[in-house]
């Protein structure tokens, strides 16, 4: 080999090498909810690095964030959160952070339910708004929107990993079809007149509208609220003249309202479900609809 | 043509324009604007212009609700109340109107019972009411964009819209973000009875509106056709109406609604007329489901109408009791049959919650068997909400209107609204 090939040869893998460049740190993402921050692992795989900055124990509805995650979130490339109001502190957090990290509310992507007056038929624009139900998870198809969503939002910040954030958006949103199928099917197995879900707070909304549930709630929107006497017995009513099965309270909520009202109709109290967080031992979306889902079912089933 | 109409439409638009307030988009609506009494929610809404035209502006209208008389015309005073008692529900609205007849008319527009929410996700109403035919039909003046009806609903429907005593019974399935709908109706059109404040003559009129126009050509009073009080072509006794709808929010900021009406009886001379309708409406919205924000709403319809030959050669409603008159009296050999269609399309564009800017282009084919004339109309607008809440409102609206003999004619109208109360059982 001569001098001059040996030159060029050098010269041409100096070129390659500078060319190939290292791999990029992942993309630093810190999350205001459980559930996004699942969203975003899934979505992001080994480009990102999520940070919770809400305990996983925690309740989004009475969670406040502290100078320390406000600091977490400052070092972040991007901060994710549920959205449809359910972080209410959102625009102070958004302030604080004085613009130079990029808020994305997940949720935003995806259809809404409304509180009350939910109507096919409006009589006219002043009356089609109404307060917005944030509990948009508890739709299988809307996370599966919202996974696809932040895909794009990620491929926006980090370009260079676009493909990878697709890809697995896509492998994600199959995984969710075939989870969406089963929940289907697990519900079919529900007797039509016994496909009532009772809850202490209305955070289900979504899940009974996807699956063909009747929704009976107790409290509001948050868990947080009390429930008027004259409205308890309405519900106990509404419970026996429905026979209803059974009610479900929620992990990390205080069951003492549903269980005195279960003992006052006679109903049966079912399995903690997960309203507005993951399971500690199973910290993902997937497995927290698992779980609920088999909650519901095998209540409503029992004693067929 | 006159060019001072087209100034005064003009100078009205920009008045408007000029005046729109500055509006807190997060104010919260005081409960009086919308009180509930137990489960009875009442309603009141006005609506009420005045204008000028080149032409007559009776004859321009298509509408029951259009304005008629340059001077002022009251175009609905409509209390209402709506019920909801659990899967019950009913809505009852009176509507008290003052045209071009300068008389006031009042009639119950709509008094309806519906049971919701029953199993299969049926739900079944009974009574009065507007069809759910299209987008616009089953909606009250007060949630139209512009100040008059679409040419095409007015012609194709008559000029109270498919209006009938009946029932209908809707199937809806409701998913996340998208709602599936099949509604099939069966009733009796309600034909042009109002009261009138003045005296009873409302089937005088129309027995020597026939008379005069014996023996004249059917084309020398094409514009007669178009007229709000013809309704020579609206259905007339039963009629049955399905719609096939679906709609789907894309997110909470975009959604649209499409379906496929159809709407099929006689008309006032016999004729069966069947009426295929199209209709597509798609909006957006800034700030979702919050108030406030820019927002944007598109509605298309399209119309085919379809009259068969037959029909006895008079109205249905005027069967001559009592009357001595052989059948040869009468042209028993029937009517020419015909279709036409046409289409209306409207863009209402709102750059904040207190104004509306919005055009509308609307068409009719017209059929000389059966003596419609063509028509092409096209209406800017501008709506200015002087309050924070929409209640009241100031439209200015300029209508251009190119008729079957070449003529032109220049409509501008003013109206004041005020929309009190809750939302109405639809």
């Amino acid at each position: 080999m001569s001098s001059l090939t040996r030159w060029w040869l050098a010269g041409w893998l100096l070129a390659a090498g500078w060319g190939h460049a290292a791999p990029s740190a992942p993309l630093r993402i810190a999350s205001l909810h459980p559930i996004v921050s699942d969203l975003a692992r899934q979505v992001g795989g080994n480009a990102v690095a999520v940070t919770d900055l809400m305990p996983l124990d925690s309740n989004p509805h009475t969670y406040y964030p502290t100078p320390a995650n406000l600091k977490a979130a400052s070092d972040a490339d991007l901060v994710i959160a549920a959205g449809k109001g359910l972080e209410t502190y959102l625009d102070e957090f958004r302030q604080s952070l004085g613009g130079g990290v990029p808020v994305f509310e997940v949720g935003r992507s995806v259809p809404s339910l409304r509180v009350e007056a939910d109507e096919v038929f409006v009589c006219c624009p002043n009356h089609a708004h109404g307060a917005v139900d944030p509990h948009w998870w508890h739709s299988v198809r809307n996370a599966r929107r919202a996974a696809l969503s932040l895909a794009e939002e990620l491929a926006r910040l980090r370009p260079e990993s676009a493909e990878l954030f697709r890809r697995n958006a896509r492998a994600y949103a199959l995984r969710l079809d075939a989870l969406y199928a089963w929940a289907k099917a697990e519900i079919a197995s529900i007797p039509r007149a016994d496909r009532e879900l009772t809850t202490a707070h209305a955070a289900f909304g979504y899940l009974c509208r996807e699956l063909g549930l009747r929704s009976i709630t107790i409290l509001g929107l948050t868990n947080a609220h009390e429930p008027e006497p004259g409205y308890l017995k309405e519900v106990i009513k509404n419970l026996r003249d429905h026979e209803v099965k059974a009610v479900f309270p929620e992990v990390n909520a205080n069951p003492k309202v549903l269980e005195s009202l279960a003992r006052e109709a006679g109903v049966t109290i079912g399995g903690h479900l997960y309203a507005d967080m993951v399971g500690l031992d199973d910290p993902t979306y997937e497995a927290m609809i698992r779980h609920n889902i088999s909650v519901i079912t095998e209540a409503l089933t029992k004693g067929r | 043509m006159t060019i001072y109409r087209w100034v005064i439409g003009c100078g009205l638009l920009l008045v408007c324009g000029a005046v729109v307030p500055v509006v807190a988009e997060d104010a919260a609506e005081p409960w009086w604007l919308a009180p509930t009494v137990g489960p009875l929610t009442p309603s009141l809404h006005i609506n009420a212009a005045v204008g000028d035209s080149s032409g007559d502006a009776e004859a321009l209208a298509v509408g029951h609700h259009d304005p008629t008389r340059e001077d002022g015309s009251v175009q609905a005073i409509e209390p209402g109340l709506s019920l909801r008692l659990g899967q019950v529900e009913a809505f009852a609205t009176y509507a008290i109107s003052y045209g071009a007849e300068e008389e006031w008319e009042n009639e119950w527009e709509e008094a309806f019972l519906k049971i919701r929410d029953l199993p299969g996700g049926f739900e079944v109403r009974g009574g009065r009411m507007l069809g759910r035919f299209g987008y616009q039909n089953a909606r009250h003046l007060h949630a139209w964009s512009f100040v008059d009806t679409p040419l095409v609903l007015g012609r194709f429907l008559g000029d109270h819209g498919l209006w009938f005593d009946g029932a209908d019974l809707t199937w809806l399935h409701q998913d996340v973000g998208v709602t599936y709908g099949l509604t099939v109706a069966y009733g009796k059109a309600v034909g042009h009875e109002h009261e009138h404040g003045g005296g009873e003559h409302a089937d005088e009129e129309h027995a020597e509106h026939e008379e005069e126009h014996e023996g004249e050509e059917h084309a020398e009073h094409d514009d007669d056709h178009d007229h709000a009080h013809g309704g020579e072509l609206a259905f007339d006794d039963d009629v049955t109406s399905a719609r096939l709808f679906t709609q789907r929010s894309l997110d909470d900021f975009r959604s649209y609604e499409s379906g496929l009406s159809l709407a099929v009886g006689d008309e006032e001379t016999g004729r069966r007329m069947t009426v295929f309708g199209w209709d597509f409406t798609y909006a957006w919205r800034q700030n979702g489901l919050a108030p406030g924000g820019r927002s944007y709403i598109w509605t298309t319809e399209v119309l085919y109408r379809d009259v068969e030959d037959g029909g006895s050669g008079h109205d249905h409603g005027e069967e001559h009791e009592g009357e001595d008159h052989a059948d040869s009296d009468h042209d028993h050999e029937g009517l020419p049959g015909g279709a036409e269609f046409g289409f209306y399309s409207q863009f209402v564009y709102s750059p904040n919650p207190a104004l509306d800017l919005g055009t509308r282009v609307g068409y009719v084919e017209g059929n000389d068997d059966l003596e419609t004339g063509e028509r092409f109309q096209i209406s800017p607008a501008i709506t200015v909400y002087p309050d924070p809440f929409r209640r009241t409102s100031i439209r200015a609206q300029y209508n251009y209107d190119d008729l079957d003999d070449g003529s032109e004619e220049h409509t501008v109208w003013l109206q004041l609204g005020l929309a009190w109360g809750g939302a109405e059982v639809r």
